[in-house]
């Protein structure tokens, strides 16, 4: 994969989590106990073997800039190559928080740079992907651009679908309100002809086009060629409150987990040298995620608890996530919630929410 | 290369052979503590903390593991431009080469390292005893009293004295006799293997001892007693805290377990956290059947039977009805459905069949003197088959078949 560079769009394009993104990328958000989900693509990137990976960011980006550091957890903390951070250019307000924006402060590092080939990639995204057999794909195709789609069970609003010939050919872009009946949906996944690539960014930005799947792919269905590659392992897009929910909840299911925690494809991320979770003599624990760090006293349940959270006794935790070093104290009691990070709950309170509509709390708030 | 005002020795080169089978194939240092970290981690974290960042690692019994553990010294803040950790063992010289005889010569086969960052002062510590401590203050001392050698010491219990050079002070510290492993202990005051020399004269103690055809090369028994003889000025430094030499299966068990039962070892210090190489696995995932109480767990676990008063590390798997008790189970282990653990130390990647029970009856067929206080010990990477049964106090180093 010496051939194949990495760009990963970090811009936050129309996912929304409200409380969440407002401080951060949504590529930043904390997920699966000790996760951001940037991780899941960097680690995708790093295991495939790509030595040159961009990441560029929309117009937040210092937590996902503290996060990633040198690219050190990733190996690539490099004298050669490694890790670039690529906020937008100067000029890409115009743009918006979109992937041509994030994209346009690339455009010097993709001539830079030496490989042959971009996998493009969104950062939003759970799943343990090995793009090396994706680019196998994209030359034994011999093609221009390569999308990566999963098939999924029904249409869902705001997704855009690809159509494909029997040869795999991109035939058709649907979209989700489009009566034709497509299941090939984009995961935000792509491969580009490096040179092909900077040719129609620079097009896209002369002409003041801003949007990447109309712009660049559905423009060009049956003048270049764009073949599809059907991903069917674990992926998952997180874009709204529920979405983040629903996917965290789908962790507590083996396989599901399996599927992402692959031993010889590990998820990497930033460790901070947390000591060992201790359970203390009051603690029940049943079907939940736990990180380091934590100190457990009280009931916890179908929930995911982060690195360094205080569960007092007494305290009950159902159905929720509680983000890095909360306080659950005594006798407080949360259901269905998604507490960000440095959340305190006081003795005896209650929060409940409700599993279609998750209660969602803001960095440092005390209740 | 720039000068340093002090830089550490550990020494790390002992078997640890009354760890039995759990130092089989790596050094002592290397063997695991409290969840998530190696004996070693303690010294290196104590001189990152204390702001000392040359350090050199003496290795000579099965380094590999070692010395793949401690790499660059990345995780301890140890990979530097000027300094950082080194591994130094034993290497051949013009005319030959020869192992480290003692703890006094594998610091006098390195005096060359010592001399390019020409110190001040130099520390010694040892690669097997578990504490925090930060050493500015001793050298601190040590440079106030202007002395020759400054002694780490603690108070242990008059009946243990005898396993500990023993030392007496006057009341300004200054020590007045010492006494390697003494069969009747004068007092209660042990050191704690940890030296502050000033450079200068330890450079000459270990050139005089080494042209000593008769010492043992060591420096609890040659080196400080001669110091001592010879006038020196050396003091004692006092030490609160926990510290534990943690040499035998029995007291390395209870150092684990005094984790979950006090806080004289403070884990949990933000301000002086242990830095170690994380596991990087996900974070564990305790399933519908589990039940945990007083216990420690980390990364990549997946616990669905009963852990009570345990240290669990990385990646271990815990299968439904297990019972796990006063246990310390490492890195990898699996547990299958039904099987009892008590009181036993179970080495990385061990399998325990079905139904299997370790250290709950009087069984004897792998009794061994290494264990002892009705501790079990099971070796890295040993299958136990099926409804097998292994009592207190024995020692299992190979495969075993299952049980009826």
């Amino acid at each position: 994969m010496l051939d194949t560079m990495g760009v990963i769009l970090a811009c936050n394009n129309e996912a929304d989590l409200g409380e969440l993104t407002r401080v951060r990328a949504v590529s930043a958000l904390p997920f699966a106990g000790r996760y951001r989900l940037v991780d899941f693509v960097l680690s995708g990137m790093v295991n495939s073997g790509m030595n040159t990976v961009g990441i560029a960011t929309g117009p937040v980006y210092q937590s996902l800039l503290n996060h990633v550091g040198s690219g050190k957890p990733w190996d690539l903390a490099r004298k050669r190559e490694g890790l670039f951070v690529l906020p937008p250019a100067p000029d890409a307000e115009f743009y918006g928080d979109s992937r041509i924006a994030a994209l346009s402060g690339v455009l010097r590092f993709l001539e830079r740079s030496k490989e042959r080939y971009v996998v493009v990639a969104d950062g939003n995204n759970v799943c343990n992907v090995r793009f090396d057999k994706i680019v196998e794909t994209h030359k034994f195709n011999n093609a221009d651009i390569t999308v990566v789609y999963q098939r999924v069970k029904s249409k869902t609003d705001g997704e855009t679908y690809v159509e494909t010939d029997e040869t795999g050919a991109v035939r058709d872009v649907v979209y989700a309100k489009d009566r034709k009946k497509c299941l090939n949906r984009l995961t935000g996944y792509y491969v580009f002809t490096k040179d092909l690539l900077i040719n129609l960014l620079e097009n896209c930005m002369l002409h003041g086009k801003k949007r990447f799947v109309k712009d660049i792919i559905e423009k060009n269905v049956g003048k270049l060629n764009i073949y599809g590659y059907c991903f069917d392992g674990f992926l998952r897009t997180i874009k709204d409150i529920d979405s983040y929910y629903t996917v965290s909840m789908e962790l507590f299911e083996f396989d599901k987990r399996k599927d992402i925690f692959i031993p010889q494809d590990k998820i990497y991320t930033k460790s901070k040298d947390r000591v060992p979770t201790r359970y203390l003599s009051d603690a029940v624990v049943r079907s939940s995620i736990i990180a380091d760090g934590c100190v457990i006293n009280g009931t916890v349940e179908n929930s995911i608890i982060f690195r360094g959270v205080r569960v007092h006794k007494g305290a009950v935790v159902k159905n929720s996530i509680v983000m890095q070093d909360g306080i659950i104290s005594a006798d407080a009691t949360i259901g269905c919630c998604i507490l960000d990070k440095n959340c305190v709950l006081r003795e005896g309170k209650t929060l409940i929410g409700q599993p279609d509509f998750p209660l969602v709390v803001g960095k440092h708030r005390t209740i | 290369m720039k000068n340093k005002e002090c830089i550490a020795m550990i020494l790390a080169g002992g078997q640890g052979s009354r760890l039995g089978v759990l130092t089989r194939n790596i050094a002592k240092p290397a063997v695991q503590f409290g969840g998530k970290y190696r004996i070693i981690d303690f010294p290196l974290t104590n001189c990152t903390l204390s702001g000392i960042d040359t350090v050199g690692v003496l290795t000579q019994y099965k380094p590999l593991e070692l010395n793949t553990y401690i790499g660059s010294g990345q995780p301890w803040d140890l990979d530097r431009n000027n300094g950082g950790v080194f591994l130094l063992p034993p290497y051949m010289k013009e005319k030959q080469g020869e192992w480290y005889k003692g703890t006094a010569n594998a610091i006098y086969q390195n005096i060359e390292f010592i001399d390019k960052f020409n110190p001040d002062y130099v520390l010694i510590l040892s690669g097997d005893h578990i504490y925090k401590m930060n050493y500015s203050n001793m050298i601190e001392q040590h440079k106030q009293t202007e002395a020759d050698c400054t002694i780490a010491m603690i108070p242990v219990p008059i009946e243990e004295a005898s396993r500990f050079g023993i030392l007496q002070t006057d009341d300004t510290n200054r020590i007045v006799t010492f006494e390697e492993k003494p069969a009747h202990p004068q007092s209660d005051t042990a050191s704690m293997g940890i030296y502050v020399f000033t450079w200068s004269r330890l450079r000459k103690e270990l050139i005089d001892d080494e042209a000593n055809p008769s010492s043992d090369n060591d420096f609890g028994k040659n080196i400080i007693p001669k110091m001592l003889n010879d006038g020196a000025k050396m003091y004692g430094y006092k030490f609160k805290g926990y510290w534990k030499d943690v040499g035998t299966v029995e007291s390395l068990w209870q150092s684990n377990m005094d984790l979950l039962d006090d806080d004289s070892l403070d884990l949990y210090d933000e301000d002086f956290p242990i830095l170690s190489k994380s596991p990087l696995e996900s974070p564990h995932f305790l399933d519908a059947h589990c039940e945990v109480k007083n216990s420690f767990i980390t990364e990549g676990c997946y616990i669905d039977g009963k852990v009570t008063h345990s240290i669990i590390f990385d990646g271990v798997q815990i299968d439904e009805g297990a019972e796990v008790e006063n246990s310390i189970v490492m890195s990898g282990v699996k547990i299958g459905k039904g099987a009892k653990i008590k009181n036993s130390i179970l080495a990385s990647y061990c399998v325990i069949g079905e139904r299997a029970q370790i250290g709950l009856t009087d069984d004897d067929a792998y009794l061994s003197k290494y264990c002892s206080g009705g501790v079990t010990l099971i070796g890295a990477e040993v299958k136990i088959g099926k409804r097998a049964v292994i009592g207190k106090n024995n020692m299992v180093t190979d495969n075993v078949s299952e049980g009826k």
